[in-house]
Parts: C-alpha cells; sequence; structure tokens
C-alpha cells in the first residue's frame, strides 16, 4: 500500500488538497510543543502563489481522517532548475510557531526591588534606597528604605513617593501586591501609603494608609478584588501629617518583602479578578496568561491545562522572552509538565495541552527496525550548584543537596564519586526556593543514564497504544508518553507495567519525525526536557 | 478481421460512442515482435534486519509503465511515410501526453493509456535494395490504463433504520484491475451548509462485513448515576421513533464526570479494526448557547480502561431554552473489540468468536435542567486494518449548497451556487475521499450532518434528508481487459 497521508492548505482564499503534487513529506512531532515542524517538496508552477507564508498545512492520516501532523508555512523556498518547477516547503507546528513569534516583556509574580524608583519628594531632607534599615537583624536584607537626613526640618505635608512600573513596562496590569512595613519610631503624624497610581500619576488608588510602628506590621495582600481596579504602576507613598518635624535618627521606614503579581487571564480570555491573594503562580496559571494573550490561534477555552503543584515566586522578564523560552523556564521547574498544541479544531483554533507527563507504559516498541543507543554516563550528577540572584540584586549560590550528594545509583555504587554542575539562572532574578526547586528538576532528570537513543520503525508495522487500545501506524505515535523497548536486555524491575523512565527498557518518547520517502519514523528517546527549546531552535533554522 | 488496435486517440469516449483516432499504427505499420503492455514495476519502500527473517514493506508505489512498439514493414511511399512520421513526431512531442488505445486480438475492450512525451527514433536501412525504414518506440505512460466511464446513481436516506440505502448503498461490480477514484455530484435534500461525511468501503470477497454498524440506544443499559436521571422519549423525528434522554437534575450546577450508558458485546462479530464513532444526538440547555456537555467513549473488556476524548456538545445558539438540534457527533476513533488479541496485519480478517466490545458513555459538566437526547451510536469503518479498504473524509460546507461536486481524480471538492455555476472556493476535508475498487464489495455512506469537536453548535441534520450520490468513475487496469471486467 502507499502512505496515505493527505495534505492540506489552508488559506485566506479557502482550501486545497494537493496531496498528489508533494514529494517527500517529512514531519516532526515533540514532546513539548506538539506539532512540531515539517516539509515537502511540492510541484507546481512556481507563479502560482497559493501556499503562501502562514498558509496553514494540515497532514492528515488518509485512511482515518485524523490530522496527524501540521503547521504554518514558513518558507515557501521556490525554485526552477533541472528538476522542474518545484516549491520546497518547510512547515512549523503552530505551537512552536506562535509560541516562538511572540517576543515581549512579560512578568508574572515579581519580588525584585530595582524596579522602584523615586518618583517626586517635598524635600532633600527626605531620602530613598535600597539597603538594610537601621540595626536590621538580618545582614543584607535589604528593604525599601526612606531615610531622613539628621536634624533636617520636615514641614507639614512633606512627602516622598517611590513607584514600580514592572506591569506598565511589560503591557500589562497589577492583579495583587503583598508587602510589610516597620519604623524607627511610632506616631500617627507620619504615615506610609500603599497606593496603586495611574500611569501618568495623577490618580491613583489607596491601598493601606498605615501610621508609623516600630513593630513590623503584619504582611498585607492586596488584590484587584476590592483594593484596587486597572493598574498597572504600584507605589508607596512617605507623608507627613498635622505638623512640621525635625528628623532624628529614628525618622526612617521601611517596606520589604515586596512581591507584586500580574493580573492573569483565565481560559475564558477574561482577566481574573480573584485568586491573587495566594502569592504564588502555578504553571498553569502562567501557561493559559501566556497563550490567551500571545496566541490568538489556541483554543484556550478548550483547553485541557493541569494546575500544577510548584509555586512560583518569582517569574519575571522585563527584558523580554518569547514564548519557546517561557516554557522552557517553566517547565524546568516543573518537570512533570508538557505541552503541546495539536489538531485544527471545527472552530477554527488548535488543541491545545498542558498535562502531566504519563509514568504509564503507553506504547510496546520493538528494536527490529533499528536502535541506535549512545548512553552518556558523564551526563548523571549528584550535586547541582544553582546561581541566583536575590530581590536586592546580590548574587547568591544554592547547593542541591546542601550537604553530601544527591541520590544516584550508578554512582553511589562507585562510593557515591561526585559529578557536580553548575546552574545560572540567568539574568532575571530567582528565590532560593525556586533555585533549590530548578536543582532538584536538574537532579532528577539526571539521575539515570538516558538512551538518549534514536529508534527506527518501519511504516508497515502497527504499535500497540495501551492508552487507547489501538494498533496505530508509527506516525501516529505522541511524543512525550513512555514507551516499553521489546529486544533490549531489561533490568529486574522493568517489565511492570507501570514505571518511569529507566533509562533501559522503559523510554520517554521526545520526538517522533516521520519520512515518507524512508516509510520509517524515527524516534529520539530519553533527551533532557530542559534541552528541549535547544532542539526546537534547530529544527526551525534546520534547512533541508 | 483482427481486433487489435493501436491508435491514439482524442479522449476516451462514453459507453457505446466511438474514439476520435488521431493515428492509427495498425493502418501504417505491423507491430513486430518485442511490442510489450507489460505492467508497471512495484517500487516497494521496505526495511530489514537481522533479527528476523523477511523484510517489512514500509510502503509500496507502482512505477510508470513503459510502452515498448516496435514498427515494422512501414507501408506508403516516401511521402506517405513523410506525413506519417510528422503526424507521430507531432504527437508524440506533445508535453502533455497522449491517449493511447489498445486492444488486444480476440477481446472486445480496449483500454486508455495516458502516455508522456517520448522521442521518435526511426532507423533507415540504406543499403538495402529496397530502402525501408523501422521504428522502435519507447513511450512512458501513467502506471495504470483507463477503461471507458462508469456511471450510476445512489439515493441514500441519512437514517440506518429506514429506506432502500440506510446510511450505506452498495455500488454495482467494479470494473478494473485496482482501485480507482470516485467522481461524485451529491445532491442533498437539506441545504443546511453542515458539514457532513462521506466515505467507501470495499470489502474483499468471503467477509461479510454490514457496516457501518449502527448501535441503537434501546440496546444499551443507561446507568443509575448521582445529578441525572433517564427518561424514554417517542418521537417520529428520532431514529426508530424513540431516544433516550438524560435530564441533569435542577439545581445540580454541574455533572461530576461518570459513566451515564453502558453495552456489553451488543456489536459482538464486528470486525477488528479502527472505527470512527458518531453519537447521534441533541442537548437543550435553558442556558442558551454555551458549551453543555463534555462526552468521553469509555471502552474496555468489562473494565472499559480506554478511554477516547469526545467532543463537548454545545446547544444551537440563539433560542430561549435552547432548541433540539440531533446530528451525527463525531466522538473520535476506537479500536473494537476491545480486548481482541493482538495479531498480525496479514491475518487480521480473521473472525474470533468472543472478541468483547464493552463499551460506555461518560459526560460531565452539564448544566442545570439541561438535556442530552440520544439517538445510538454509529461505527463508521476507517484504515487498513480491517482488511476493508476504507476511507473516510468530513467535509465543509460553506453555503446553503445543495450539490457538491466531490472530485477524487482531481482531489478537490467544489460547492456549487443555487444557479449551477461553481463556487469560487474549494470546500475544506479531512482526510480522503472516496474509491472504489474491482473484486470487492463496494459501499458508499454518507452522514449529512457531522459536527467535529468544538464546532461552534449543532445545526439539526433531520432523518428524513436523502443525499443523492450520482458517482463515475474510469476503470483501472495494469495489462488485459476481460468482456465483463
Amino acid at each position: 500500500m502507499r502512505n496515505r497521508h493527505t495534505i492540506r492548505l489552508d488559506g485566506k482564499a479557502g482550501s486545497l488538497t494537493i496531496t498528489r503534487r508533494v514529494s517527500d513529506l517529512e514531519f516532526t512531532n515533540i514532546e513539548n510543543g506538539g506539532y512540531g515542524s515539517g516539509s515537502f517538496t511540492l510541484q507546481r508552477p512556481i507563479s502560482r502563489t497559493e501556499f503562501l507564508t502562514y498558509t496553514d498545512v494540515l497532514v492528515f492520516d488518509g485512511r482515518t481522517a485524523r490530522q496527524v501532523a501540521g503547521g504554518r508555512i514558513l518558507t515557501p523556498g521556490r525554485s526552477a532548475s533541472d528538476q522542474g518547477e518545484v516549491a520546497n516547503v518547510a512547515f512549523l507546528g503552530e505551537g512552536p510557531a506562535a509560541m516562538g513569534a511572540v517576543e515581549r516583556p512579560y512578568f508574572l509574580i515579581d519580588q525584585t526591588m530595582d524596579h522602584f524608583v523615586m518618583a517626586s519628594r517635598t524635600t532633600t531632607g527626605m531620602d530613598y534606597n535600597t539597603s538594610p534599615y537601621p540595626n536590621s537583624s538580618t545582614p543584607e536584607d535589604a528593604s525599601l528604605l526612606m531615610d531622613t537626613k539628621d536634624g533636617a526640618t520636615i514641614l507639614e505635608n512633606a512627602e516622598l513617593v517611590i513607584v514600580n512600573r514592572l506591569a506598565q513596562r511589560c503591557g500589562m496590569l497589577f492583579g495583587g501586591i503583598g508587602y510589610r512595613h516597620k519604623e524607627g519610631q511610632s506616631t500617627v503624624n507620619w504615615r506610609a501609603r500603599a497606593r496603586m497610581y495611574s500611569n501618568d500619576l495623577s490618580g491613583w488608588d489607596t491601598v493601606d494608609d498605615d501610621a508609623w510602628d516600630t513593630t513590623i506590621s503584619s504582611r498585607a495582600v492586596r488584590t484587584v478584588n476590592g483594593a484596587f481596579t486597572n493598574k498597572a504602576v504600584a507605589g508607596f507613598q512617605w507623608k507627613r501629617l498635622n505638623s512640621d518635624d525635625v528628623a532624628v535618627a529614628g525618622t526612617w521606614s521601611a517596606f520589604r518583602d515586596w512581591k507584586a503579581r500580574a493580573q492573569l487571564y483565565g481560559t475564558d480570555g477574561v482577566l481574573r479578578t480573584i485568586g491573587y491573594t495566594n502569592e504564588y503562580v502555578l504553571a498553569g496559571e502562567a501557561f493559559v496568561d501566556w497563550c490567551v494573550r500571545n496566541c490568538p490561534t489556541f483554543d484556550m477555552e478548550h483547553a485541557n491545562v493541569t494546575p500544577g503543584t510548584y509555586e512560583f515566586d518569582q517569574l519575571s522578564w522585563p527584558d523580554g522572552i518569547d514564548g519557546m523560552a517561557f516554557m522552557d523556564e517553566l517547565l524546568s521547574m516543573e518537570q512533570g509538565l508538557m505541552w503541546g498544541v495539536y489538531e485544527k479544531q471545527g472552530n477554527g483554533l488548535f488543541r491545545t495541552e498542558l498535562i502531566e507527563r504519563s509514568t504509564q507504559v503507553r506504547y510496546e516498541l520493538s528494536t527490529r527496525d533499528g536502535y541506535d543507543e549512545a548512553a552518556p554516563a558523564d551526563d548523571l550528577f549528584n550535586v547541582v550548584y544553582v546561581l541566583w540572584t536575590s530581590p536586592a540584586g546580590k548574587p547568591q549560590m544554592t547547593r542541591v543537596p546542601s550537604t553530601g550528594v544527591a541520590d544516584v545509583p550508578d554512582l553511589d555504587a562507585r562510593g557515591g564519586v561526585p559529578q557536580s554542575k553548575v546552574l545560572t539562572m540567568g539574568d532575571e532574578v530567582g528565590s532560593a526556593s525556586q533555585a533549590t526547586q530548578r536543582g532538584q528538576e536538574f537532579l532528577d532528570a539526571h539521575a539515570t543514564v538516558p538512551n538518549g537513543g534514536t529508534l527506527t520503525i518501519s511504516g508497515g508495522r502497527r504499535i500497540r497504544d495501551n492508552y487507547t487500545g489501538r494498533l496505530i501506524a508509527p506516525w501516529e505515535i505522541e511524543p512525550g508518553y513512555v514507551g516499553r523497548i521489546r529486544g533490549l536486555s531489561p533490568r529486574p524491575d522493568t517489565l511492570n507495567p507501570n514505571g518511569a523512565p529507566n533509562g533501559s527498557t522503559l523510554v520517554r518518547i521526545v520526538s517522533m519525525n516521520w519520512s515518507d520517502s524512508r516509510s520509517t519514523a524515527q524516534l529520539q528517546l530519553d533527551a533532557y526536557p530542559v534541552d528541549q527549546y535547544h532542539m526546537i531552535a534547530d529544527l526551525i533554522t534546520k534547512r533541508r | 478481421m483482427t481486433t487489435r488496435k493501436h491508435q491514439i486517440v482524442a479522449a476516451i469516449p462514453a459507453e457505446g460512442e466511438s474514439p476520435v483516432v488521431l493515428f492509427d499504427f495498425d493502418e501504417w505499420f505491423t507491430l513486430g515482435v518485442g511490442t510489450d503492455f507489460s505492467p508497471p514495476e512495484v517500487r516497494d519502500s521496505s526495511t530489514w534486519t537481522q533479527l528476523e527473517d523477511g523484510n517489512t514493506s514500509g510502503a509500496s508505489t507502482l512505477g510508470d509503465r513503459v510502452i515498448r512498439l516496435v514498427l515494422t514493414q512501414f507501408r506508403g511511399n516516401a511521402e506517405d511515410q513523410a506525413e506519417v512520421l510528422q503526424t507521430l513526431g507531432r504527437l508524440l512531442d506533445d508535453s502533455r501526453g497522449q491517449w493511447f488505445l489498445w486492444q488486444d486480438e480476440g477481446t472486445v475492450h480496449e483500454r486508455f493509456f495516458r502516455t508522456k512525451r517520448a522521442s521518435v527514433p526511426v532507423e533507415d536501412h540504406y543499403l538495402l535494395e529496397r530502402p525501408k525504414r523501422t521504428l522502435n518506440l519507447t513511450i512512458p505512460a501513467e502506471p495504470k490504463a483507463k477503461g471507458r466511464r462508469v456511471e450510476g446513481s445512489v439515493v441514500i436516506t441519512n437514517n440506518p433504520l429506514a429506506g432502500a440505502n440506510p446510511l450505506v448503498a452498495e455500488l454495482p461490480a467494479i470494473k478494473g484491475d485496482v482501485s480507482a477514484p470516485l467522481w461524485i455530484e451529491a445532491v442533498f435534500s437539506y441545504d443546511a451548509g453542515i458539514p457532513v461525511g462521506l466515505g467507501s468501503l470495499a470489502v474483499p470477497p468471503g467477509m461479510v462485513v454490514d457496516a457501518p454498524f449502527w448501535l441503537d440506544v434501546s440496546d444499551m443499559t443507561p446507568e443509575a448515576g448521582t445529578g441525572y436521571a433517564w427518561s424514554v422519549v417517542s418521537d417520529p423525528v428520532f431514529i426508530g421513533g424513540s431516544a433516550r434522554r438524560l435530564t441533569q437534575d435542577a439545581g445540580t450546577p454541574t455533572l461530576t464526570s461518570q459513566t451515564v450508558l453502558s453495552s456489553t458485546d451488543v456489536l459482538q462479530g464486528i470486525p477488528p479494526g479502527d472505527y470512527r464513532v458518531f453519537m447521534r444526538g441533541g442537548v437543550k440547555s435553558v442556558l442558551g448557547p454555551d458549551p453543555v456537555f463534555g462526552t468521553v467513549l469509555r471502552l474496555g473488556n468489562g473494565t472499559l480502561t480506554y478511554v477516547v476524548d469526545g467532543p463537548t456538545v454545545t446547544s444551537a445558539s440563539g433560542g430561549s431554552g435552547g432548541f433540539l438540534d440531533m446530528a451525527w457527533l463525531d466522538m473520535g476513533i476506537v479500536r473494537l473489540p476491545t480486548a481482541y488479541p493482538e495479531l498480525s496485519p496479514a491475518y487480521e480478517t480473521i473472525g474470533i468468536a468472543d472478541g468483547r466490545t464493552d463499551f460506555g458513555l461518560m459526560v460531565s459538566d452539564g448544566k442545570a435542567d439541561a438535556e442530552l437526547t440520544i439517538e445510538g451510536f454509529l461505527y463508521v469503518p476507517v484504515g487498513l486494518d480491517l482488511g476493508i479498504d476504507a476511507t473516510w473524509s468530513t467535509m465543509t460546507r460553506y453555503y446553503a449548497d445543495t450539490t457538491i461536486i466531490v472530485d477524487g481524480l482531481a482531489d478537490q471538492i467544489t460547492p456549487l451556487q443555487a444557479d449551477g455555476n461553481p463556487a469560487n472556493i474549494l470546500a475544506r476535508f479531512d482526510g480522503w475521499l472516496p474509491r472504489v475498487t474491482p473484486g470487492a464489495d463496494n459501499y458508499i455512506h454518507t452522514l449529512s450532518g457531522v459536527i467535529s469537536p468544538f464546532s461552534e453548535s449543532i445545526t439539526n441534520d433531520p432523518i428524513t434528508t436523502t443525499i443523492t450520490l450520482n458517482y463515475a468513475y474510469l476503470p483501472e487496469y495494469l495489462y488485459i481487459r476481460s468482456a465483463t471486467g
């Protein structure tokens, strides 16, 4: 039988099925991204223009009318040569294409202090900096400090305002803020006020108006649900009321433990007004917000989104990030999840999901058609040093585990020889808990020797899919799931039906490349999830 | 008189008509030894390893055919021959190709080869007492020869229990050697402009497949659960005159995900393979056009292990209180029987008596007071694993077009406007267009209103509608043709 893929172009002017004119169809589906990339050659007069850039390509399994690959045409390269007039068409899956297409400043939750700048003051006697407040018992404990010159006269109604324009810079709104404050003296004539400003600072919602107190305040968490509306500038105001004052050593006030959350979109495409009292963000809500804002072709209303469990307390890229790098950062700390964008649905949008990576065996594979394993033992690590930056901008290091070495069976067998790695978390600020999480997820992924291999499957095989009970064609294999390879010598614990990848017979399928001209599928096995972005970047730039 | 013919003709003529002959080889030549119309070679893309015997075929296709004509005893004088050679050269040099008619001695039917551009090598024998010419032509051609067009017409009713052709029609014996694409003019009795499904089945000799398979809801078991109740509703608008209705309790804001309907072994004996399942159903909601029910199919050997996501069912937009519009809801692809042993592809036509087909419907996220009315489930064979050559395609209708042209030869579907002119847009479709296969029982089946997952709303698709299929095909041949084939 011939390979029964059918290929359709969906453009502005309608649809065209081009199956009979296509040769060398090839496509790759990937674990994080869904439909990845592909290419084909079209025998076609090059003067015809129906395959414009960004036309949708849909590849169906002609036997079942089920879509198995697709994307946007990125490079409709045309040539006329001794091969005739042909178009070499490359397409990129809607997921990676839409995600990678948008680069923008973006934040979800932020606790850095350098976004605060002094907006106004009425006297040079009042000054602002980020440093530990006087007599702080915690060394290097920077705060948002308003200090005064000893002996300076502070007139009644004198004030100093600092503002944080992070949300405005990102083109977003604040959803919630949290902080504590403490002063050098207790008086109702000095005020510490939290305010949410309009962009030109001419109007504001007063969130809190507290008297100065030498006892540190309880934590205030204020949200768009009641405290303020539609604000992209957060601020603090220190103000003298009722009488003039002469500054003394105790005339200072500090806001500290600052955290701000962005107002997020829900799957219904509307900005959420509740849910901001949690001072953390889950991977699911981060994914939904990014996609609703930036990827209008994804069907977020019907998307299957797992919330995730890890509580992120720092996700902020004021200098800009693209969607692929964003998902890479997100999933490097939540490696139990994977995302993908798949079929074009009846409503014209693409099916989207962020789901848990299953550890159940889904596919039964064999080595009969070829298997190539390059097991790099030097990719095992039992110690990781995570370099990050504190909210005050100071370099930090977190060792994971804090002492000794992590449990890595192959290294333990050698007496626990250390193999360590340095992870730099980039220019963006981290937090201690996120540094630990990042390190731990890295160690978990590097605890067994990966197969890192390639499994070849002939197009004539049928593969057992334990999820749907179907016998499927090789091109229907969905990356991200675990397959069991028969034909390799198993370890004692690997023939049970359930289990995480163990580097032996149970492997995670990272990508599936199908070539019609070779009639074979090539499965990439067990690469590290954190490397996905780089693999996709390679795919995008790779020209056939 | 010989019935052997070798001609270049203008086109494949209709049945009963004579072809317009552009060049008749037998008029000027005698065809000699070495003339060859052998079938094309198969190109097989297979893999092999040292781990097992034999090759695994990934895919195979036919290469181009090569027609060899050894032309001797060139008749006529020099001027005649010059004219003949010029005519022949013009015809064979045409890059669009020609239709070459071949009819063998003693047979009653001709075949038509679609040739490609060829050169005309001529051998002049100067040294003979009476100079003569011979021609050895090598003409590339498309792999399969064609026969004269075969036409037919069937009317299919949108009801598995009524009409002469309930959802499916059997076609008369198909001519040819290999499967051929169909050209279909589909005329709808109902012009709602909703997507339609169109499939073909070729059931090989020895198999009896009464597909597509209809499972009426009255043969299924309504499961008791929390938050809803089942009732039976009778109305002539339903298939068989009745349906089952799931009504969500008032005050229950959302339904927990649970299996509400099941069947045990009702489809026993179904040929093992992949099926696309359509639920004939509709919803009614006091809330209007919101998504009303999430649906999921569950299959398994008693335990309902395998899960296939179905569509979220949305009520029709507009009417307060909601309409009750029934349509074919595309639930996705399942494999049946569910407890079927894994067989190698070559042996999958062997039936196993006790393959079980336990099957259930799971719903979730209903809205208070919402109703889900179900008439039954339809199983449409898809894929090759059945031993049946099956195609399926779902196509979008853009307009309230009553006629569409499904051109399987060109892989395109053209809607016709009310005045009969083609619309200036090609219809979108998923999958493969219908084909016919000789040597098998051929069926065409249709669904007039298919709702794919996350379509905006259900559009009513009455069971009284019909689709008239005026079809045609060109039988395709590898080599020789018998009087009946």
